[in-house]
């Protein structure tokens, strides 16, 4: 699902910026939710938004939000919600969601991010925070969107889960043709899992395009006051301060061959 | 150095077997591992939110021969978000709280005045607690723990709700307490960036430990950290990397002084 923002008004600014098809896109924001609100159809301003190459009206939204879903960083669940059953099917119910077997679709969902069906029966209230984090992301696939957007998808992770979510990330792109779109303040995270990258500061888009080449425009990024992947600055120095000639990696490993080539 | 806390081959559900772990009075210790190792666990039996254990050690007295109205002011803990304020506004909250601690009028401002200044709550003073945002309801979390000056304070990760320059910040104020007043200052972490500044470092995996050292010490065991599903932060992680490689002879953190060393 391409989503594309043509001269969108956001308070202030005029904006224009594109979620690629069947890609993971990241977005670092500095400025609460408005852009946030607007890729998930939320809050819409004035301008023109296409899905596909076609422009949509705003009759058209409640339909396209259906396929899009949200998955916040909230992991403080209502009272009246008790055990993960309630919680999945609570979905099935805000969505109006018309499942054959909604049982097997809330286990599958759990099969999806790594946990057995047992987590069904589980109280809400035992859960950790890791595991709040998988299922509130198998609740956010029981609709079958065509678009994921995932805030801080890694938050309260640890390097093992992190690695195993990137590769369902993966999956549902290259299997099932989705398109994710990650937000996140973590930069590193940003540079190493996503394709491409919109950077919003102040409800403005500072830049948009391939991941790699935003964050290798070193000096206009610290110039506007965001930081740097480690692994971009460490190269970016080598470079700058002493001619070293390295290219830039993600992987650290392959930052250590270049300089082993180089020093 | 004494120890403030012994957890001796500590049974607990089946959770933890024949656990033991020794923090050292007047100290910063940080405790990382991946989830569900049981870091929150060990730091709710420690706050004695568990039933409180023969084999848990609290300044030479076994735990559970305190009175639980006594331990708590002994031990206190900060669990995120798991706090229900009395008052609306921040400054009402930490002003009632400290009213309890009968202070002289100078000390009580005197600590009020640095508890706001060192966890950034200025700027909220007056705000109502339900309008903070997560972050901001944390450090005031912090500071109606600090007010109190236990003797041992248990902090629960923070990490997933400040960046790495915010936790910085925070731990340096953490040291000045532990300097000043000579609490003992417990912190997990799922960072172990955060964990650079602390006096030792305690890694933990299925419920036992196995790393204990100076963070500098445990940070360079990368197979391991790894092993337990930790990201090694980046300087370390090239540092150690370089090192193999005969590149580098020591652990560098500063990145401007590697790449010196590196391209003399």
């Amino acid at each position: 699902m391409e989503i594309v923002f043509i001269n969108h008004k956001l308070e202030d600014n005029e904006i224009n910026f594109r979620i690629k098809h069947n890609s993971i896109t990241g977005i670092h924001n500095d400025c609460g939710n408005n852009i946030w609100d607007l890729i998930s159809l939320k809050k819409i301003g004035k301008g023109q938004i296409s899905i596909n190459g076609e422009k949509i009206t705003k009759d058209d939204i409640f339909m396209t939000q259906k396929r899009i879903s949200v998955i916040d960083n909230n992991i403080h669940f209502p009272n009246y919600l008790k055990t993960v059953e309630d919680l999945l099917n609570e979905r099935f119910i805000t969505f109006n969601l018309n499942v054959k077997d909604p049982q097997k679709k809330m286990e599958d969902s759990l099969k999806i991010v790594g946990l057995t069906e047992d987590y069904l029966e589980r109280d809400l209230i035992t859960l950790s925070n890791s595991e709040k984090k998988l299922i509130l992301i198998a609740r956010g696939l029981l609709s079958n969107p065509d678009t994921i957007l995932i805030e801080e998808p890694f938050m309260y992770l640890d390097l093992k889960q992190e690695k195993r979510l990137v590769m369902l990330f993966n999956k549902l792109k290259e299997q099932y043709n989705k398109t994710i779109v990650i937000k996140s303040e973590d930069v590193d995270i940003l540079y190493k899992y996503t394709k491409n990258i919109v950077i919003v500061k102040n409800i403005d888009i500072l830049l948009e395009g391939d991941t790699k080449e935003v964050f290798h425009r070193v000096d206009y990024l610290k110039r506007s006051g965001i930081h740097i992947p480690d692994a971009v600055r460490f190269t970016y120095l080598a470079n700058k301060e002493k001619d070293a000639k390295i290219d830039y990696h993600s992987d650290i490993r392959d930052i250590i061959k270049d300089i082993y080539k180089h020093v | 150095m004494n120890n403030t806390i012994a957890f001796s081959n500590w049974n607990f559900l089946s959770l933890f077997q024949n656990f033991s772990l020794a923090i050292k009075s007047k100290t910063l210790t940080s405790i990382a591992g991946p989830n569900n190792c049981g870091k929150t666990t060990l730091l709710r039996a420690l706050c004695g939110q568990k039933k409180m254990q023969e084999d848990i050690t609290v300044l030479g007295k076994k735990q559970n021969a305190y009175k639980i109205t006594d331990y708590t002011r002994i031990v206190r803990g900060v669990f995120p978000l798991e706090y229900t304020p009395i008052l609306e506004t921040v400054e009402e909250e930490l002003n009632y709280t400290a009213d309890k601690l009968f202070l002289r009028k100078t000390e009580k401002s005197k600590r009020l005045r640095e508890i706001y200044k060192n966890l950034s709550l200025n700027k909220v003073k007056k705000s109502l607690i339900k309008d903070l945002t997560e972050e901001e309801f944390i450090r005031l979390q912090l500071a109606l723990t600090i007010v109190e000056m236990p003797k041992i304070m248990v902090i629960d990760d923070i990490s997933v709700y400040f960046d790495k320059a915010e936790v910085k910040k925070i731990v340096e104020y953490f040291k000045e307490l532990i300097k000043e007043y000579g609490i003992t200052i417990i912190m997990t972490t799922s960072r172990l960036d955060d964990t650079m500044d602390s006096d030792e470092l305690v890694i933990l995996s299925e419920n036992q430990v196995v790393l204990q050292d100076k963070p500098l010490e445990v940070l360079q065991k990368d197979n391991i950290l790894n092993k337990v599903g930790l990201q090694v932060p980046f300087m370390i992680d090239l540092s150690v990397k370089l090192k193999d490689y005969n590149l580098i002879d020591n652990i560098e953190l500063d990145m401007d002084r590697m790449v010196d060393i590196l391209w003399k």
